[in-house]
């Protein structure tokens, strides 16, 4: 009973425990939060004098608003007339009114002038590209009858409005001689084609020639100021106005049918509706305000939130991510403090700080459903005091804020897809939000992450419409007049043609897609009637069209597109897939028995099913002609190295066949050694090779023994025993006695089968006596066994404290090489490989980027492991961005994290972890793993808690403490296998840590300043031989390419066979004639020069050795203090010659020659500065 | 480049014309004579194995024993020296024995008084032990008057004991079962018996 109470005592406290825990990391982050918060709101404050300056303009253009002259009732004929000949035109949308159809009048009667938007609201912030100042012009209601809202009729009446007054304010300009700076233009407000607006900003001092400053020149202040002419309040019935209710009638086939059959116009009614409702809106949210002391900071950092994501107030019709700016944000939030719940209940409370009202905000984004199942509802009414808002969980199948006051969707300007982009948003801020161990205010606020497209999405189709004719037979013959009034442009329709083909098309092969319009402009001179384009060489406002989509690995190359069950009868679901995928379309039975509706599709190397299934659609459904550009995700794929291997050119780049064949072979191998009768039998046989977590650079190839990673390395351990040897080169040679006892009995059980030898070790740094068993299986792969034993570490450990003080750092480098490989290898390996099926992109992206450092000449000084953990950060860590879904996108983010990596002061902390939706999911028990049990797996998936972060960056603390510039270790990567951080990158040289650092630099301001294309990715892969002293050019006398399992994609497998091994020689000895002779050069090379010189080389000759694979190069670096002349000491270490009796210098001809001798048969060429 | 016959420190300077090298030479016209420096001083030393050494700094690319008594007869034979060496002591090119982590994870393998051990030699240098002391008398002789010479053309080659393709490739190769098989065998038995005598 006793022991019952107590551990159920103990419980309590834990749970207690974790809670106050969890509680104190959460205050802790809110106030660090709250510190980060208030430096940013001061950063992008708004300067004072800048407002000063432009208010003084504002007085003066109200002034001169008031000078316009009022106008009499003017027919059409009149107005067209007077702007005859004038440098101002009338700004009509389409269709422009004619002549026959218009009897109503047009006026001009003095506007109420008010300021709105943020800069009335004063929640404005520093825009490094300038920011705008909302000024309107309400007409007065007596121009307007009721009725005035259909077919256009406010709408010219508006724009004849604002042609007058644009008519007029550029004459006072003239007479108050200001119109030599400002400048004057009509745009489309929000990008809204119904709503031009008058926008006068100033033009740069320096390019006019005008030398007074005037007084009124506020070009300095980046403003501009927007003249939006607006309706009265109440002037139409807001519910003919209802988002579902038809306000352009366009003739039908029956004359006398009823206008309620007509479509909805919602994009029409929002317009016309929104424009009467802005000073309410300022009253709502001014009121708002006023009660809720962190109102203004929450929206700003709304605003900035919004930003780095690309997000606005523009309309999301047009393409791109729009629809939801600060205006919603804050009316959003406006609404949550008066409800927003189910029953009302408040979600926000007015005393929040604006840490928490911008959490709830987002929260409510991420969790509540705004379109499918719900809406919410609020009351802009000021003076209803009751008004409460309600989440109504009834959705309407588009994004719904609905305001009961003034009958607007606040959300109207947003399309599903920019709705679904936005939440998908939320979800992940809020995740960040809820991260109480790394800090991710830089990742919410500050990463602008629309900056460049290929790094927000990971596949970007440029799509080039036909020129001409063609484009009105296809497009413009579709656009039917309940279309137009529907869409209101082409631009509008087209963009939700592509936008829901594509969506039905890909399904959930994709994550979200958007299209832009690039070229679309949204302003035009005042002497223009609206945008006339002239680029794109069509009639339509863009130039080209771009599909962005994120994709989602998990389903993107699934063959088959699985439609609707077949039936007797044709169901409609079946009439629209067979209709919309035509002769793609078939019937497939399945395993279950049932037949299916289905299209199949065939993977390739180089090219991801989506971009087959684009290309189909968009030519079925837009036009033959339609030309997809997608050769930059191509020419990606095409660079990961193609295995030599049957149908390689048709397998998905997410296919990892070819190493669970390595591993089944493994396992074969693996049953062998385990039933060994051994003087101690086997406790574990641990897989520790890169292959085993699918990062070689080459994928596993039978018989391919020239790979350099074709011996995957195992580690043996065997039960405990007190007999190990107690000295280091003795334990070894025990260690080998136990691999020739394997040898033996493998020879003489299996030796038909199984071939073995052994070769001498050297990963351990003056351990000389390591040898490995080679065991070469009879389905063609390699592994390298080793023994592990429990007496190693405390030999290791037992050196360092017998040591000499100056030989301490060395020895303490050689264990961290035995930590790294014998222990912390078999953990890096099971994490890797258990989280990576979570990563679908993660292997054939590390293996890009092991090539790309390859191709630089870098990877032979980094560990695999180093190289893998930096490229998976995008992956475990890829707030703010999605995690990559294409082999360029995790590319591109790796090379862009390098590029802005600040090691000196930045430790890198990873959460080897799957993607947390998935964790509760079961962890597979992977191969070989007798220790490493499910309970262990679990253990290394559970995320990092505080306290081991906050020790981790203890560690970090300390090494910089002793190498405060990072000159002596550069990279401190750790995670929870690794808390020191440095097992894998000591002895990193640091010239080679800041060329990879500069390298990503240059790499990432190439692809910003010239985009990717053929030349720019070529240039990324090409090694700046120029900047090393020397270059020396080597040839091996026999190719390795074929041998080492790789197969270019031109190539014909059959051809190319020839030169690549099916089997292994008789003679093991025989197999070294196919390994890389250049590998060996250069680490005695590095070995001899090790204090004055550094060489680099490929490391893997098959894939970067030309052609052939039969070309290296060797480049060398002086050591900085080897560049000077200095004193000549005993232990200079250096190939010198005299300068005179006291002072040497580096003789670099001597050491040129010596190189060369050293490279001897191999090298054809030397080049040195 | 002003010719420099010894170091302030007492160091010869001790030069050797290099080969041709077909890749080097068709960059290499019009510039000096390649030449690679080595430094030399008589070494002073009260252990016994260490007596009549010349003390060697900078030492040629796979330099052994060979090379040096090769390089060192020609030099005596200009001046009618004689000199016989006897071997090349501590030459570690490659720094494998920077460290020895036998001796120092136990004493018992350790030769006793095996002074190697110990002892500290700085890399890219390296003792040249004569027979006897008249060896290192008359080779110092012809080093300081062979350190005076001018012109390069006088100057005595030296030839790099270049490795082949072969020898990277060598790498590679399996050891030999049976050599492999023995060493262990041997190692573990001088090692138990070791053992045993320490307890």
């Amino acid at each position: 009973e006793n022991g019952k109470s107590k551990t159920h005592t103990k419980t309590n406290t834990t749970a207690q425990d974790i809670h106050i825990a969890r509680e104190t990391a959460e205050l802790f982050k809110s106030n660090i939060f709250k510190l980060q918060i208030d430096e940013l709101l001061e950063q992008v404050k708004l300067n004072n004098k800048n407002i000063l300056k432009v208010e003084k303009f504002l007085h003066k253009l109200y002034d001169m608003i008031q000078q316009v002259p009022e106008s009499e009732e003017q027919s059409l004929i009149e107005i067209q007339s007077f702007f005859k000949n004038k440098i101002v035109a009338v700004p009509f949308v389409d269709p422009k009114p004619n002549v026959q159809n218009t009897n109503y009048k047009f006026k001009y009667l003095k506007p109420d002038v008010s300021l709105v938007g943020s800069f009335a609201l004063k929640t404005g912030i520093y825009q490094p590209q300038g920011s705008s100042i909302d000024i309107l012009l309400t007409m007065p209601a007596e121009l307007f009858s009721k009725k005035d809202f259909l077919n256009f009729r406010c709408l010219h009446k508006r724009s004849v409005y604002l042609g007058w007054l644009t008519h007029h304010l550029s004459i006072l300009f003239q007479k108050e001689k200001i119109d030599s700076f400002l400048k004057l233009e009509y745009e489309y407000f929000n990008n809204d084609t119904l709503l031009p607006i008058l926008k006068i900003y100033c033009e740069n001092p320096n390019n006019i020639n005008t030398t007074n400053d005037n007084d009124y020149n506020f070009y300095k202040t980046k403003f501009s100021i927007n003249l939006i002419v607006g309706f009265p309040e109440k002037v139409f019935e807001h519910k003919k106005l209802l988002p579902n209710k038809n306000c352009i009638r366009v003739a039908q086939d029956d004359p006398k049918a009823d206008p309620s059959t007509l479509p909805a116009t919602p994009l029409y009614n929002f317009s016309v509706l929104s424009s009467s409702t802005y000073e309410s809106y300022l009253k709502y949210l001014y009121k708002t305000k006023k009660s809720t002391e962190s109102f203004k900071e929450a929206s700003i950092l709304g605003r900035l939130w919004l930003q780095q994501r690309g997000f606005s107030s523009n309309l999301s019709q047009s393409g791109s991510l729009g629809g939801f700016g600060t205006f919603e944000f804050t009316t959003l939030m406006a609404a949550l403090l008066n409800g927003g719940g189910v029953n009302g209940n408040k979600i926000l409370l007015h005393g929040y700080s604006s840490y928490q009202l911008f959490r709830g905000v987002i929260k409510f984004l991420a969790t509540m459903d705004l379109c499918d199942s719900g809406h919410l509802q609020f009351h802009s009414d000021i003076n209803y005091t009751d008004a409460v808002s309600k989440y109504v969980q009834d959705g309407f199948q588009t994004p719904t804020l609905f305001d009961k006051t003034t009958k607007v969707n606040i959300l109207t300007k947003m399309t599903v897809t920019s709705y679904k982009a936005l939440k998908e948003y939320a979800k992940m801020t809020l995740k960040m939000l809820n991260n109480v161990v790394q800090d991710q205010f830089a990742n919410i606020f500050l990463i602008n992450i629309s900056k460049y497209d290929n790094i927000k999405y990971d596949l970007c189709y440029k799509l080039d419409l036909p020129l001409g004719e063609d484009i009105n037979k296809v497009l413009i013959s579709k656009f039917t007049p309940n279309e137009k009034i529907k869409f209101i442009t082409i631009e509008n329709f087209l963009v939700n043609k592509i936008t829901s083909i594509l969506n039905y098309a890909l399904g959930d092969r994709i994550n979200a897609l958007e299209v832009e319009l690039v070229g679309h402009k949204s302003h035009f001179p005042i002497k223009k009637r609206k945008v006339y384009s002239s680029v794109g060489g069509h009639s339509l406002n863009f130039d080209y069209a771009k599909v962005k989509i994120l994709v989602n690995p998990a389903e993107s190359e699934k063959l088959v597109t699985r439609g609707p069950q077949h039936s007797e009868d044709i169901t409609p679901e079946a009439a629209t897939f067979k209709s919309f995928w035509g002769p793609k379309a078939s019937l497939r039975r399945f395993k279950d028995g049932s037949i299916v509706h289905s299209c199949v599709w065939s993977t390739s190397a180089s090219e991801p099913i989506i971009a087959s299934i684009v290309d189909f659609v968009l030519k079925r459904h837009i036009t033959e002609n339609v030309q997809i550009d997608n050769s930059v995700t191509k020419q990606f794929q095409e660079l990961v190295p193609l295995p030599n291997l049957p149908a390689s050119k048709s397998t998905s780049i997410l296919n990892l066949t070819s190493y669970y064949n390595l591993k089944k072979s493994f396992d074969e191998l693996y049953k062998l050694v385990f039933k060994m009768s051994l003087p101690l039998s086997v406790k574990s046989i641990l897989p520790i090779g890169s292959a085993f977590r699918y990062t070689s650079l080459c994928q596993p190839v039978p018989f391919a023994y020239s790979n350099p990673d074709f011996l995957q390395d195992v580690i043996i351990e065997f039960e405990t025993s007190q007999r190990w040897p107690d000295e280091i080169t003795s334990l070894e040679k025990a260690k080998t006695a136990f691999l020739l006892k394997i040898q033996e009995q493998l020879e003489a059980e299996h030796g038909t089968k199984y071939k073995s030898y052994f070769t001498r070790d050297e990963s351990i740094p003056f351990n000389l006596d390591v040898t490995t068993l080679n065991i070469l299986t009879p389905e063609g792969y390699g592994f390298k066994f080793r023994v592990l034993t429990e007496r190693d570490e405390v030999l290791y450990l037992r050196a360092i404290s017998n040591a000499r003080n100056d030989m301490k750092p060395l020895l303490e480098d050689t264990f961290l090489k035995f930590t790294a490989k014998y222990l912390a290898s078999v953990k890096h390996t099971r994490t890797i490989e258990n989280i990576s099926h979570s990563y679908q992109l993660f292997s054939p992206v590390v293996r890009l980027f092991k090539k790309w450092l390859d191709s630089h000449l870098l990877l032979g000084h980094l560990t695999d492991e180093l190289v893998e953990l930096v490229a998976m950060k995008p992956f475990v860590d890829a707030g703010p961005y999605h995690i990559p879904g294409s082999v360029e996108n995790g590319f591109l983010k790796i090379l862009r994290f390098i590029s802005q990596w600040n090691w000196k002061d930045e430790p890198v902390i990873l959460d080897l972890i799957k993607p947390e939706d998935e964790l509760e999911n079961g962890f597979e028990t992977s191969i070989g793993g007798s220790d490493v049990d499910a309970d262990t797996m679990k253990k290394l998936s559970e995320k990092l808690t505080l306290a081991q972060y906050k020790g981790i960056q203890t560690n970090f603390g300390h090494l910089r403490k002793t190498d405060s510039n990072g000159l002596h270790l550069q990279y401190f990567v750790a995670s929870k296998n690794d808390p020191s951080g440095i097992l894998y990158s000591s002895n990193i040289p640091l010239a080679i840590a800041t060329r990879l650092t500069a390298l990503s630099k240059i790499a990432v301001n190439l692809i910003q300043s010239h985009g990717l294309n053929k030349q720019t990715i070529d240039l990324l892969f090409t090694p700046g031989l120029n900047d090393y002293d020397f270059v020396v050019k080597l040839k091996t006398p026999v190719a390795l390419k074929h041998s080492s399992g790789i197969i270019d994609d031109s190539e014909f497998r059959n051809i190319s066979n020839d030169s690549a091994p099916t089997s292994f020689p008789d003679d093991m000895a025989q197999l070294s004639e196919k390994m890389d002779p250049t590998y060996q050069l250069v680490k005695y090379l590095n070995m001899k020069y090790k204090n004055s010189l550094i060489f680099s080389s490929h490391r893997y000759i098959g894939v970067n050795g030309g052609e052939k694979g039969d070309r290296n190069v060797i480049t060398g670096l002086i050591k900085p203090h080897f560049k000077k002349q200095q004193k000549f000491k005993v232990n200079i270490d250096g190939n010198v010659k005299p300068v005179d009796k006291e002072i040497v210098e580096l003789n670099k001809q001597a050491l040129f020659h010596e190189i060369a001798a050293f490279s001897s048969e191999l090298v054809v060429d030397f080049q040195s500065k | 480049m002003v010719h420099v016959d010894s170091m302030k420190n007492g160091f010869l300077v001790i030069p050797f014309k290099l080969p041709e090298h077909p890749v080097l030479s068709k960059h290499e016209n019009g510039k000096s004579v390649p030449c690679h420096y080595m430094f030399m001083k008589k070494h002073q030393s009260k252990q016994e194995e260490e007596s009549n050494c010349i003390f060697l700094v900078n030492i040629p690319l796979l330099t052994n024993v060979e090379s040096m008594k090769t390089v060192i007869k020609e030099i005596c034979d200009k001046y009618d020296e004689v000199s016989y060496v006897e071997d090349l002591l501590y030459n570690d090119e490659f720094g494998l024995n920077d460290v020895n982590l036998s001796s120092l994870t136990s004493d018992l393998m350790s030769v006793p008084n095996d002074s190697s051990e110990t002892r500290f030699t700085p890399r890219n240098t390296a003792l040249l032990k004569f027979v006897d002391q008249s060896s290192v008398n008359n080779c110092w002789n012809a080093l300081v008057k062979y350190s005076n010479i001018k012109d390069s053309s006088k100057f005595v080659n030296w030839n790099y004991s270049a490795p082949s393709f072969s020898t990277f490739i060598n790498f590679y190769k399996p050891i030999d079962l049976e050599y492999l098989k023995d060493d262990v065998h041997s190692h573990l038995a001088i090692f138990e018996q070791r053992e045993q005598e320490a307890q």
